[in-house]
C-alpha cells in the first residue's frame, strides 16, 4: 500500500477511483484546509480547477475517456455536480436539456446536485431532489423528412403561428406538436431557418428549449433582408426548441430531418466536391441555368463526388448566382411532391448560399425549384446512408458554443485576403474531443468590404474547389457547413478576402 | 460525452454496491451473495467494482479502539485485507479498475488521511 501525497499545503487526502491507465481522481485538503477534487496522474497529483467560485470540491468518478464527474460547493453551501471533460469544467445542469423539477426552493439551487459515477459511454448517475437520476448523452442517427414547415411566425396566432418575434422576448415551438409528424423522442431536429424582419436584424439565436440562451448565433441580417440558413438543434424540454431575435422579424423553421437515438442513418464524410453547377456547359450536371418556375431533378449520384446510390440524404451547399430577384429555392426528394418549404432565398438578386440536408429521392436524385432565374450551384461535403461495410458516423450533439472568433483579443488577428488559418477545433474550449471525426458548425464572416468567398475543408487535404458562403456586399453572412476534422481535428479556412471569422458549433459526428 | 448534452431518464432507486449496511453484498442476475467477513470483523460495505467482478471496499473491526476500517477485495469468492499505511491503522478501499489497481484513503503514520493506491492480481 502506496500513499498517494497531498497537494501543496494540505494534510488530507482521499482517493475516489481509478482508470484502467491508472489515473486516480479523489480529493485532498489545499492550503487553507478545504478539500479541492484531485487529479493524480503520471505520479502528481494536481487540484481540479472546479466549477468558478466554488469554495470546495470533490471527484467521484473517472471513466476510461479521462472524464471525471464530483461536485463542488458554492457559496451558501449550495452544492452543484461537475463533469470534467477535454480538460473542460462543466456544471451538469447547463448540460441536461429536459431537467427534473429544480431546486428544493434553495436560492441558487438547482435540480442536480452531486454526480456519483460515469462509465465510458458517458452515461452519468447523478443525485438531486432526494432522486437519483440517469443521464444519457445525447446522440443519434439521421432519420430524412421531406422538407415541412413546422413553424411560420406570419400566418395566424398559434403555437406554431404568430405572433412575430418581438425583439424582446423568446418563443419555444414544440416540434413534436406540429404537423409534421415528428416524433416525440427524437435527440435534435436539421432546420433551415428563415427571417422576414421588419427592419435590420442584428442576430437570431435557436437553442434547446429549457436550457440557458447561448452566447452564438444562427443568422444575421443588418440589411433587414430575407435571410435563411440551415441549424441542427438539440431537441430541449418537451421536444422544444427556442428562438430569440435581437429585432422584430417573422420567423419560419422548415425541417427536413431529426437524429434519433435508436434508428436512421449514419453520417459519411467526402472531401467537399462541386456536384452540379448550372454554369457549366449543358449537361445532367450542368447547364442551362434555371428559368422562372422551372423544376429539375439533379442526378447527383452520377456526378464525380464518390456519392454512393444507397444514400439516404446529402448534406450540401447549395449557392444561388440569380439574374434578379428571386424569390425562393426549395430542395427536397425527387419523386416526392414538392414541398411548400425554402432552402434559400435571395430577393436582393445577390448571390446567397445556404446548407442544406437533402433527401435522395427517385435513383438518389434531388429535386430543385426557383420561383425566378438563377444559376445554381450545389457542393456536397457528406451524406447519410444505412451502415454498410465501413461503418459510419454518429451525431452528438453538444450545446451551443462559440468556437472562434477573430473580433476577440484572444481570437484574432482578422484573416487577411486571400490567406488560410487552421482551427484545431478539439482546443477551443467547447468540449469537443478528438475522435469527431466532423464537426457541425455555423460560420459567420463579418468582412471589411466585399467578400467573393470563404471555403472550409479538413485540414491537411488539399483546399477544394468549392465555397461555403459569400458575401459580394460586405454585409454579414452566416451559414451552416458540415466539416471533417483534419488533422489534429483542425479545419482550414481560406477567404479571398480580409473579415473577421466566427466559428459556432452545434455538434459533432464521431463513432 | 463532453458538452454533449445529457437527457434525464427515469429516476434510479439510490443503493446497490456501496450503500450496504452489514455484510457488503455481491448481486448478480438477481442473486444476492454475501461477500463474507474479514475474520475478527464486524460488517463490510463495498464502495467499487470492476469489470471482473473484483470488489472492494473496508470492513471494521469487532473491538476496534474507535472506528478502526481495513480496507478490503473480493476476488473470486475470496475476501482479502488489504492492511494499511506504514504506520497508520485504518483503511478503506473506494475504487478498483481493471488492472487490479486500487485506491482509497488510509491514515499514515502523521495520523492524517492519505490517499493510497495498491495493486493486487485482477
Amino acid at each position: 500500500m502506496t500513499g498517494l501525497g497531498f497537494l501543496s499545503g494540505g494534510t488530507r487526502s482521499e482517493a475516489a477511483a481509478i482508470d484502467n491507465k491508472g489515473q486516480v481522481v479523489g480529493n485532498a485538503t489545499d492550503s487553507s484546509g478545504n478539500p479541492q477534487a484531485f487529479l493524480f496522474s503520471d505520479g502528481a497529483m494536481t487540484e481540479l480547477s472546479a466549477l468558478p467560485g466554488d469554495v470546495s470540491s470533490q471527484a467521484a468518478a473517472i471513466n476510461n475517456k479521462g472524464q471525471i464527474v464530483g461536485n463542488a460547493v458554492v457559496p451558501l453551501g449550495v452544492q452543484r455536480p461537475f463533469l470534467d471533460s477535454g480538460g473542460q469544467m462543466y456544471d451538469l445542469n447547463s448540460l441536461v436539456v429536459n431537467p427534473p423539477a429544480s431546486g428544493l426552493g434553495i436560492p441558487g439551487g438547482s435540480a442536480l446536485t452531486q454526480a456519483a459515477g460515469i462509465n465510458d459511454s458517458g452515461q452519468i448517475i447523478a443525485n438531486g431532489d432526494y432522486s437519483a437520476y440517469l443521464l444519457t448523452p445525447l446522440q443519434g442517427r439521421f432519420v430524412p423528412v421531406n422538407p415541412c414547415r413546422v413553424t411560420d411566425t406570419r400566418t395566424s396566432p398559434g403555437p406554431f403561428g404568430g405572433p412575430a418575434l418581438d425583439g424582446v422576448s423568446a418563443r419555444s415551438f414544440a416540434v413534436p406538436q406540429s404537423a409534421c409528424g415528428i416524433p416525440a423522442t427524437v435527440q435534435a431536429y436539421s432546420f433551415n431557418v428563415t427571417v422576414v424582419p421588419q427592419g435590420p436584424l442584428s442576430y437570431l439565436t435557436l437553442w434547446p428549449a429549457g436550457m440557458t440562451q447561448p452566447v452564438v448565433s444562427t443568422l444575421n441580417s443588418f440589411e433587414g433582408n430575407v435571410v435563411a440558413n440551415a441549424a441542427i438543434v438539440a431537441a430541449g424540454q418537451n421536444g422544444a426548441v427556442s428562438v430569440y431575435a435581437t429585432g422584430p422579424t417573422g420567423v419560419i423553421l422548415d425541417i427536413n430531418g431529426y437524429f434519433d437515438a435508436t434508428a436512421g442513418d449514419s453520417f459519411y464524410a467526402v472531401q467537399p466536391c462541386r456536384v452540379e453547377d448550372t454554369r457549366r456547359p449543358t449537361g445532367p450536371l450542368g447547364g442551362p441555368s434555371l428559368a422562372t418556375g422551372e423544376t429539375r431533378d439533379i442526378p447527383v449520384p452520377s456526378g464525380p463526388c464518390g456519392l454512393p446510390a444507397r444514400a439516404a440524404a446529402y448534406s450540401m451547399n447549395a449557392t444561388v448566382v440569380p439574374t434578379g430577384f428571386l424569390g425562393f429555392l426549395t430542395t427536397w426528394a425527387a419523386g416526392q411532391p414538392q414541398p411548400f418549404a425554402s432552402t434559400l432565398n435571395s430577393w436582393t438578386g445577390k448571390v446567397v448560399a445556404n446548407a442544406a440536408i437533402v433527401p435522395a429521392g427517385t435513383n438518389g436524385a434531388t429535386s430543385v425549384y426557383v420561383t425566378n432565374p438563377t444559376d445554381l450551384i450545389l457542393d456536397v461535403n457528406g451524406y447519410f446512408a444505412a451502415p454498410g461495410r465501413t461503418a459510419g458516423l454518429t451525431f452528438y450533439p453538444v450545446v451551443p458554443c462559440r468556437v472562434a472568433d477573430t473580433r476577440e483579443s484572444d481570437g484574432g488577428p482578422i484573416l487577411a485576403a486571400g490567406t488560410t488559418r487552421s482551427f484545431t477545433i478539439p482546443e477551443s474550449g467547447c468540449g469537443i474531443p478528438s475522435s469527431a471525426a466532423a464537426y457541425s458548425l455555423n460560420i459567420t464572416v463579418v468582412p471589411d468590404g466585399p467578400l467573393s468567398y470563404l471555403s472550409a475543408w479538413p485540414t491537411g487535404s488539399p483546399q477544394p474547389f468549392v465555397s461555403t458562403l459569400n458575401s459580394f456586399d460586405g454585409t454579414v453572412v452566416a451559414n451552416a457547413a458540415i466539416v471533417p476534422a483534419g488533422s489534429d481535428g483542425a479545419i482550414s479556412i481560406y477567404v479571398t478576402n480580409q473579415t473577421h471569422v466566427i466559428l459556432d458549433i452545434n455538434g459533432y459526428f464521431a463513432p | 460525452m463532453t458538452a454533449a448534452r445529457s437527457r434525464v431518464t427515469t429516476p434510479q432507486t439510490r443503493g446497490g454496491l456501496g450503500a450496504c449496511v452489514g455484510d457488503a453484498y455481491l448481486d448478480s442476475g438477481g442473486v444476492s451473495t454475501a461477500l463474507g467477513n474479514l475474520p475478527g470483523y464486524l460488517w463490510s460495505a463495498a464502495n467499487g467494482i470492476n469489470n471482473s467482478g473484483q470488489v472492494v471496499g473496508y470492513a471494521q473491526t469487532t473491538h476496534g479502539n474507535g472506528l478502526l476500517y481495513e480496507a478490503f477485495v473480493y476476488t473470486g469468492g475470496v475476501t482479502t485485507g488489504l492492511g494499511f499505511l506504514p504506520g497508520g491503522n485504518s483503511s478503506a478501499a473506494n475504487g478498483v479498475n481493471d488492472n487490479g489497481q486500487i485506491v482509497g484513503s488510509a491514515t499514515n503514520a502523521s495520523g492524517n488521511t492519505e490517499a493510497f493506491l495498491i495493486v493486487v492480481a485482477s
